[in-house]
């Protein structure tokens, strides 16, 4: 949806998965998410290149950007969404990616309103780029090529199309890909292609569409379920949570169809309900769009319901949320397959209005596995395991300009020393994220190019516990707060 | 747009309800006013220049679309509509708003009820552009 200052993208800049599970080999880790369900994590990539302070002019682009925000002119076209509904970033986002009614209600009507057909302003650009100090260095450096510590990166780089396709039938579409300036890798990434339509249903409006995507709640509208949910910010080159839910970690993993309905039963409330079905991409066509390949067997199911209460700008949601994956943990296509389901519950309050944007989110989502393929091959400890996950975030944005986003999230999950491979067995990890941002292009970007938008953000994640301990996680001292993190930079959206 | 405009848009509203010609839409002016605080004040302003998301609605009632909100940049779909916001265009608009002009900015549902749909009108039809 439209970001309110963001040029893009509006929606989701935020790329896919980042890092990749020892199983799978490294060349074809090309989503940008941080963290898989197999129990590890990994520092470095065999492609990922050096990006050191040697190599990013920053001081000089410091320079550049702070002689553009002084140059700031109030605004109106801004790419991809923004320069297709002419509405700046803030109609439909609350920062970005988190979405308004505005937002939520273009993304229903399928990305749309205010345009007909393709036009150059639905292309759309976005980079991120960052610093990064952990607080205890890293033997053999942040990544492949870096330095163990204080490191400069150009994180990722996406190109986007954003819009109608055709309007008179309701056709519109959100395509992301990815540059992965860590791995050196291109790749698709958010996509959910959409035809949507508005009829009426016991005397009731109802949209209803049909999509394509490649990522289980990607097509959401409420920035609670992983796709469009914490992290906001996820840095490449910091630790992340050993393991995640399926919900959270199959993004351009797969491709599927589906279709979605939202009914207002009264004019202040809003009943959603959309079924997906997916399957894993085919081995070449993973290659090909530089996902890899991370078979599944057979088709697996998507369900999502929410109901939304709305006064004046300000909402409430309630919703639930569900998925069954069989993952094929030898990566090998119609070997033996884990089953694995998740079922969560979720909800959002915003309130809105022209100075003030506060919203909460709470999440929880538990995981039940059956382990028999992985266990049969010697990869786990049990046969049976679970995994729960819980987030809560709390965001303010003070007149659409300065924004801070506090987020709680704890995974827990069953002893199992062959999957998770810590000290006691368990995946656990807690954190606290603190962003602090400033858009200073909120409203409009400089003269001669006044669809651009940007954030300056800091980031800092501290870590309770990580992989199951706060002290010695590893069995050889490592405490959990040497993961802690400072990340800070700006994301760049044209 | 804040609360205090909100207001004072609303307030301006049921003012000009006590003078407001009975001729224009055959809904109910004051119903109208709730309708509009919850399903269009989030998006639209009532008095002059009052654009938000949406563009401000004072003075619409009975001129051509895309015509009235300075400032506002409307999208190429209502301005090639050729529309005059009457009861009859309204109704339509207001119904299914994508359906009636494909490609305008307004991503919403619709009233589904006509009843709503002319009690809204009959209060735009209150919204002076003065």
């Amino acid at each position: 949806m439209v970001l309110k200052g963001v040029a893009i993208a509006n929606d989701q800049t935020r790329v896919l998965g980042v890092r990749k599970p020892p199983e799978i080999d490294t060349d074809q880790s090309e989503f940008s998410n941080f963290h898989r369900n197999d129990g590890y994590i990994l520092r470095t990539d065999k492609q990922m290149a050096r990006i050191t302070t040697d190599h990013l002019p920053w001081l000089p682009a410091a320079l550049v950007i702070t002689g553009l925000i002084a140059t700031a002119d109030p605004a109106h076209a801004i790419p991809a969404f923004a320069a297709q509904t002419g509405e700046p970033c803030s109609a439909c986002h609350i920062g970005f990616p988190q979405l308004t009614p505005y937002g939520r209600e273009f993304k229903l009507e399928g990305y749309v309103a205010g345009g007909m057909f393709p036009d150059f302003k639905n292309l759309a650009v976005m980079s991120q780029i960052g610093f990064t100090h952990v607080q205890n260095k890293v033997a053999g450096g942040l990544a492949t090529n870096y330095p163990s510590n204080n490191a400069w990166s150009v994180q990722q780089t996406s190109i986007f199309y954003g819009g109608a396709l055709d309007a008179k039938i309701g056709l519109g579409a959100f395509i992301q890909a990815t540059y992965n300036g860590i791995g050196h890798t291109f790749s698709w990434d958010n996509t959910d292609i959409r035809l949507a339509r508005l009829t009426t249903f016991l005397k009731k409006p109802l949209f209803y569409g049909f999509t394509f995507n490649n990522n289980p709640g990607v097509t959401d509208l409420w920035n609670t379920p992983p796709a469009w949910g914490y992290p906001f910010l996820p840095d490449a080159l910091g630790a992340g949570p050993p393991t995640a839910v399926q919900l959270a970690s199959l993004g351009g993993q797969v491709m599927g169809l589906g279709g979605y309905g939202a009914m207002n039963i009264t004019l202040s409330d809003m009943l959603y309900a959309e079924g997906n079905v997916y399957q894993s991409l085919p081995n070449n066509l993973g290659h090909t769009l530089g996902a890899g390949y991370s078979p599944i067997a057979g088709v697996i199911p998507y369900a999502r319901v929410a109901w939304q209460h709305s006064w004046a700008s300000n909402s409430f949601e309630l919703g639930a949320i569900g998925l069954e994956d069989n993952p094929i943990p030898s990566g090998i296509s119609h070997a033996a397959a884990d089953h694995k389901m998740d079922l969560g519950v979720d909800s959002q309050l915003q309130f809105i209005s022209a100075t003030h944007a506060l919203s909460l989110q709470a999440a929880y989502v538990h995981e039940w596995q059956h382990l028999s393929a992985s266990y049969a091959a010697g990869n786990s400890s049990n046969l049976n395991d679970t995994l729960d996950t819980v987030t809560l975030t709390a965001s303010y944005l003070y007149h659409q300009k300065y924004g801070i986003t506090e987020t709680y999230s704890n995974i827990v999950g069953s002893g199992d020393a062959l999957l998770y491979g810590t000290a006691n067995t368990k995946p656990d990890t807690s954190s606290f994220t603190t962003e602090v941002d400033y858009y200073p292009w909120n409203n409009g970007g400089p003269s001669f190019f006044p669809w651009a938008n940007a954030k300056l953000f800091v980031e800092a994640i501290v870590y309770p516990t990580f992989n199951g301990r706060s002290s010695n996680y590893d069995g050889a001292g490592a405490s959990a707060n040497a993961n802690n993190l400072l990340f800070t930079g700006i994301w760049l959206a044209f | 747009m804040t609360s205090t405009s909100k207001l004072f848009g609303l307030a301006t509203g049921v003012l000009m309800l006590a003078g407001a010609s009975a001729a224009h839409a055959a809904g109910d002016a004051a119903k109208g006013a709730g309708v509009f605080q919850s399903q269009c004040a989030m998006c639209h302003g009532v008095t002059v220049g009052a654009n938000g998301i949406g563009p401000s609605l004072a003075g619409v009632y009975g001129k051509p679309a895309a015509s009235v909100a300075a400032g506002y940049e409307y999208s190429p779909a209502l301005k090639g509509a050729n529309l005059t916001w009457n009861d009859a265009s309204l109704d339509k608009f207001l119904a299914a708003p994508q359906s009636a002009v494909p490609g305008t900015k307004m991503p919403y549902a619709g009233l589904p009820d006509a009843a709503d749909r002319a009690d809204v009108i009959a209060y735009l039809a209150t919204l002076t552009g003065k």
